[in-house]
């Protein structure tokens, strides 16, 4: 009996350009990303360039938003809630769930710290703070609880669920602020609240720009989550949750508990983040407390591919994208104009890994280098990979260290 | 007092937008296509009929042009990703949102709150206006209505009596399969239906605008597009179930308007949360059902990114 000696075949030769489907590669869809970015900024550009016209609107904006210490102190406190509300997608999204609650559970925060900090109004702000803080991430993680067990127990769609808890959370605000948190401002605006007391309210880093401490919490807190993330093994074991049913199950993590843990968690960091908002820069619970924060940190967390570096920067990206759509409204274009931008950045970073799996190959002729080169290992180690369906190609790039 | 034919008629109006949004997504779900950016959909369609109805003073133009801008803009945005590159298919409906929702508002500006007329769309059943309460209830309504409610009976026998409607079924059951072991041209058959889910998407929309509220704002939707993903789910993928879920949505939709009507002693925003929560208590009491059961009635490839043409 022989051995069959076919079963591997070596790659062929290629006369001509090629392209090769093998493993999604993490290298290919970050390059695929930033492209993305770049057609999509510059684009952005040209059509406001040839749509208002006005020559030299792009300096204006571009000067107005970030050549002033204001203007920029600004832009890092539109970034503040970014970062939390953006890991609240990402660690769901490592045990393969989609929070989109991000929205309601910002505003569960928040609201459940108006509450404490008007009927705690006499403790003193080193107590109160804390306190608020701890109250934001118990209700966010309440309201993400729902979704969570509907989910994890039932599996109720999660997509839906959390997305219906945000529109219900709007009008339970609204609610509460139409009754007995009403504040009638003297031209009669809009709905919100009375002032929280001033001892809750966060310490300014600096005071004429209106740059508070929340941007240190949330920095702060990224990195920390950011840390266990990549060190604790819960970190590890989620990854493994996220890879599959299959791999869970072989490797013996208790998939209920750590998706259970990785939801509980995503809502109190963005409840977390409503209480920055309220307690550092508002100072009263509205309807627009968020600024579609919950929602935009579905963007960034999506553009940072489950890295924290990435989070930290397409954060600081998307943020930029909203400062700049702010300023162009005095020029007429529209509040929501910025999540064109997002939504397309999405759409083409969609592609991009669809399109990472591929990759060219330049052509060879017959006789150079008899030996098989790295190229074909490559190849054929992509072609077992991607054909066989008991390993997850991703897993294996993620374990190799490839993140 | 007329109040149960009169809410009975707003709830059916209301139900209307829900009901086809949700047939357009049925469509696309029973090829295995869930697409989660309705609202963007709706919105798309909403904008491009009021504005086409404003310059041309025909609502018929204007629904049939917002269904128009809905397949052309679902086809661009939905389907060359998920289609044609075969991505995922979650990240395309966040776009598919996001994106409707900024050029919709985009493009309304300037048409915000400028009422349009769409008088010219209501029929009268005949033979019904001579039945007392029945007359109130289903006798006088906007086309459209009519159109919703028969639709997802035509559905109904697509899918379960043609033998397209059974091929179709197969593409949502296994799409390579189907392919390669029914020669179903999958590729060919998923376009079209992504431009049909378009299409009712962006009529739903234009109706919502055009014909239920009367004029464009950038919260017209206000969620419907999530609804009507919401009854989809109810329908358990049985076409003629859409219509039970969309008039169920559609009553809590109403509540707000008959609470303030009869005084209830309720705060309406309560009675606004009525749909959203319902919405979430339907999805768990359908789950809890369908553990019951062994199998699911969902196409088993729905949402699951394919991962090769042949």
């Amino acid at each position: 009996m022989t051995l069959n000696t076919t079963a591997i075949k070596p790659a062929p030769r290629r006369r001509t350009w090629s392209v090769v489907k093998g493993a999604p590669s993490p290298r290919r869809s970050w390059a695929y990303r930033v492209v993305a970015i770049v057609v999509v900024l510059a684009g952005s550009a040209i059509y406001l360039v040839a749509t208002i016209h006005q020559p030299d609107i792009l300096p204006t904006v571009l000067r107005g938003s970030f050549a002033t210490p204001a203007s920029l102190e600004e832009w890092v406190v539109l970034a503040t809630p970014f970062f939390l509300t953006a890991l609240a997608v990402l660690i769901p999204l490592r045990v393969g769930l989609w929070n989109i609650g991000g929205e309601g559970q910002f505003f569960a925060g928040a609201w459940l710290a108006t509450g404490l900090a008007f009927s705690l109004s006499h403790v003193a702000g080193g107590l109160l703070i804390p306190a608020m803080i701890v109250a934001g991430a118990l209700g966010g993680a309440l309201w993400a609880a729902v979704p969570a067990l509907a989910r994890i127990y039932l599996n109720v769609n999660e997509i839906i669920s959390t997305l219906m808890l945000n529109l219900v959370m709007v009008f339970w605000v609204a609610y509460w602020l139409v009754g007995s948190w009403h504040y009638q401002s003297s031209t009669g605006g809009t709905l919100q609240s009375r002032i929280i007391p001033t001892q809750s309210e966060l310490p300014l880093l600096h005071v004429a720009g209106g740059l508070d401490s929340g941007l240190l919490i949330a920095l702060g807190i990224t990195a920390l989550v950011g840390l266990y993330l990549h060190y604790s093994t819960f970190g590890y074991r989620s990854l493994l949750v996220g890879s599959g049913r299959a791999v869970a199950l072989y490797t013996g993590v208790r998939i209920r508990r750590v998706q259970m843990i990785a939801m509980l968690s995503a809502g109190a960091l963005a409840g977390v983040a409503g209480v920055l908002q309220l307690a550092g820069n508002s100072y009263q619970l509205t309807p627009g407390l968020s600024n579609n924060t919950g929602y935009l940190g579905i963007a960034v967390a999506i553009l940072a591919g489950d890295s924290i570096w990435g989070l930290v920067v397409m954060g600081t990206l998307l943020s930029m994208i909203m400062l700049v759509g702010q300023n162009l409204q005095l020029y007429g274009v529209s509040s929501d104009a910025p999540f064109i931008v997002i939504g397309i950045l999405l759409l083409l970073n969609a592609m991009g890994d669809a399109l990472s799996q591929y990759r060219v190959v330049r052509p060879r002729h017959v006789g150079e280098g008899a030996e098989p080169d790295g190229d074909d290992l490559l190849d054929a180690e992509s072609h077992l990979l991607a054909g066989s369906g008991a390993i997850d190609v991703e897993v294996v790039n993620r374990l190799a260290g490839a993140d | 007092m007329h109040t149960f034919e009169l809410s009975f008629a707003a709830a059916l109006l209301a139900a209307t937008p829900l009901l086809l949004a949700a047939t357009g997504e049925f469509f696309g779900e029973i090829l295995g296509m869930m697409n989660v950016g309705i609202e963007g959909l709706m919105l798309m369609g909403a904008v491009t009929g009021v504005i086409v109805t404003l310059h041309t003073n025909s609502p018929e133009l204007g629904l049939f042009a917002g269904a128009l801008a809905g397949a052309l803009y679902l086809l661009i945005v939905y389907g060359i990703p998920v289609v044609l590159l075969m991505t995922e298919q979650v990240l395309p409906g966040f776009a598919v949102w996001f994106i409707g929702l900024g050029i919709s508002q985009l493009l309304g500006n300037n048409y915000e709150n400028t009422s349009v007329s769409s008088s010219s769309t209501i029929i009268n059943l005949p033979g019904v206006d001579r039945i007392p309460v029945v007359r109130e209830m289903i006798g006088s309504f906007p086309w459209p209505v009519y159109v919703a409610f028969v639709l997802p009976f035509g559905v109904a026998w697509l899918f379960g009596h043609t033998r397209h409607g059974r091929n179709m079924r197969a593409i949502g059951e296994n799409p390579a399969t189907a392919s390669t072991g029914a020669g179903i041209a999958v590729t060919k058959w998923r376009l079209f239906y992504v431009g049909v889910n378009g299409f009712f998407g962006g009529f739903a929309g234009a109706f919502l605008a055009v014909v239920a509220v009367g004029s464009w704002g950038p919260d017209v939707t206000a969620g419907r597009g999530f609804i009507a993903l919401a009854v989809v789910i109810f329908s358990a993928w049985r076409a003629r179930w859409l219509i039970v879920g969309a008039a169920f949505f559609g009553g809590l939709l109403i509540l707000v308007e008959l609470g303030g009507a009869l005084a209830w002693p309720i705060s309406p925003d309560f009675l606004s949360m009525f749909p959203y929560l319902g919405a979430v208590i339907v999805l768990v009491i359908w789950s809890i059902r369908g553990r019951r059961s062994e199998q699911s009635t969902a196409p088993s490839s729905l949402g699951a990114k394919v991962t090769s043409r042949r």
